[in-house]
């Protein structure tokens, strides 16, 4: 080191490289997160450099060292908490932040993904019926003709497919009630 | 690993030479040689008392000054010290001790002194001069430390804090009377604590490591 003070680069090298082990281990004493520990270690070789001209050669360097490490250590857990205590993690508030109608856009996935569990209990031609009359809006006549039917006939349909629907709704209400 | 070795490669590549500090009693004494003058010099700004050496109760008011400036320069060596990483401050006992020994004097002398009504403005002049005093000293001893840096800046500039409280107390005992009314006292703490609070505040950013 006090070849390092005196500016012999090589000296400096040789010694951090053989001191980063020790570093490392008493980062580690404190530090178990391993970025944070990394983080600490890097923290702690930038702060050796810094002072590096407080150390007395008379004494031993280990506890210099020691110190250092060891408030690097206490101030990145701190930091950490800081952080930590500052930072939500809320995915609706971070969709929200990104895309203001994203809660919009999936309350509407959601009521689609309802509407097509329930017509999927439907039988093949109501469950038409409902889509084209009800989600498409297409009138009765039209609906009528395309599906190659009379009218009174779609209106029998749908009149089968909601009673269906209505006794579906009853029966699971009654079911969770139990439950 | 491999971004320390990068880390220390950059570190050794931008190695210059440094010089070492001095010893922490010769660095506090350096200080208060070049600090205190200044401190009294700045005091002419507001007009003197003029205490009488010869009255009875003067003995004390020097025992006080000479304990008020060596709690300070004690302080002071404690404080350069612990700006030093690994050195901590176990020297504080003998200061600690010093301390008692000056609060009781100056609450003997408080209670030996004849009773006086308080007025509006007393120990203002005390406050004062503390103030003054310490203007100059406050950012010399932030120089000073900033030498070194500090891991732990909070401590270290409390302690130098409270040196330069006692130093300046030791200059105020050169301008004040030898009685010591308890307005007087409690303005003086009231001195110790703004400076202490100052030179923590001031200084935290400039000398952190």
């Amino acid at each position: 080191m006090q070849k390092a003070q005196d500016g012999d680069g090589a000296a400096y090298r040789l010694l951090l490289g053989s001191i980063m082990p020790a570093i490392q281990s008493l980062v580690r004493r404190r530090v178990f997160d391993e970025a944070l520990a990394e983080d600490v270690v890097q923290d702690t070789l930038m702060t050796i450099h810094r002072v590096r001209h407080t150390y007395d050669p008379a004494r031993p360097i280990m506890p210099w060292i020691a110190a250092i490490a060891a408030t690097r250590a206490i101030d990145g857990l701190r930091r950490q908490g800081r952080i930590q205590r500052r930072e939500l993690w809320d995915e609706t508030v971070l969709a929200m932040e990104l895309d203001p109608d994203a809660t919009h856009r999936m309350e509407d996935f959601a009521v689609e993904g309802e509407v097509s569990q329930l017509l999927a209990r439907l039988p093949a031609r109501q469950r038409q019926a409902v889509e084209m009359v009800k989600l498409q809006q297409m009138s009765l006549d039209s609906a009528a003709q395309a599906t190659s039917q009379s009218v009174p006939a779609l209106k029998a349909l749908l009149h089968r497919a909601f009673a269906k629907l209505r006794q579906d709704s009853t029966t699971q209400k009654g079911v969770s009630d139990n439950g | 690993m491999a971004d320390h070795d990068l880390l220390i490669d950059q570190l050794s590549a931008s190695l210059a030479p440094v010089r070492r500090p001095q010893p922490a009693g010769l660095r506090a004494l350096g200080w208060m040689a070049l600090a205190l003058p200044c401190g009294f010099l700045m005091t002419r700004l507001i007009p003197h008392y003029q205490p009488d050496w010869s009255a009875p109760g003067m003995v004390w008011a020097m025992v006080e000054i000479a304990l008020a400036l060596t709690i300070g320069l004690a302080v002071m060596v404690q404080a350069f010290a612990g700006s030093i990483p690994g050195r901590g401050t176990s020297g504080l006992r003998l200061p600690a001790v010093l301390a008692l020994v000056w609060l009781a004097i100056s609450i003997a002398n408080v209670a030996d002194s004849p009773p006086h009504p308080i007025r509006p403005g007393a120990g203002m002049y005390c406050y004062t001069f503390m103030m003054l005093a310490s203007a100059p000293i406050m950012p010399m001893v932030i120089l000073a430390l900033r030498r070194t840096r500090a891991l732990r800046p909070g401590r270290v500039l409390v302690l130098a804090g409270g040196g330069i409280a006692f130093c300046v107390a030791g200059l105020l005992g050169f301008c004040h009377p030898g009685t010591l009314h308890p307005m007087d006292f409690v303005m003086h703490l009231a001195a110790g604590l703004t400076i202490t609070g100052l030179t923590t505040l001031l200084g935290r950013r400039f000398i952190a490591a």
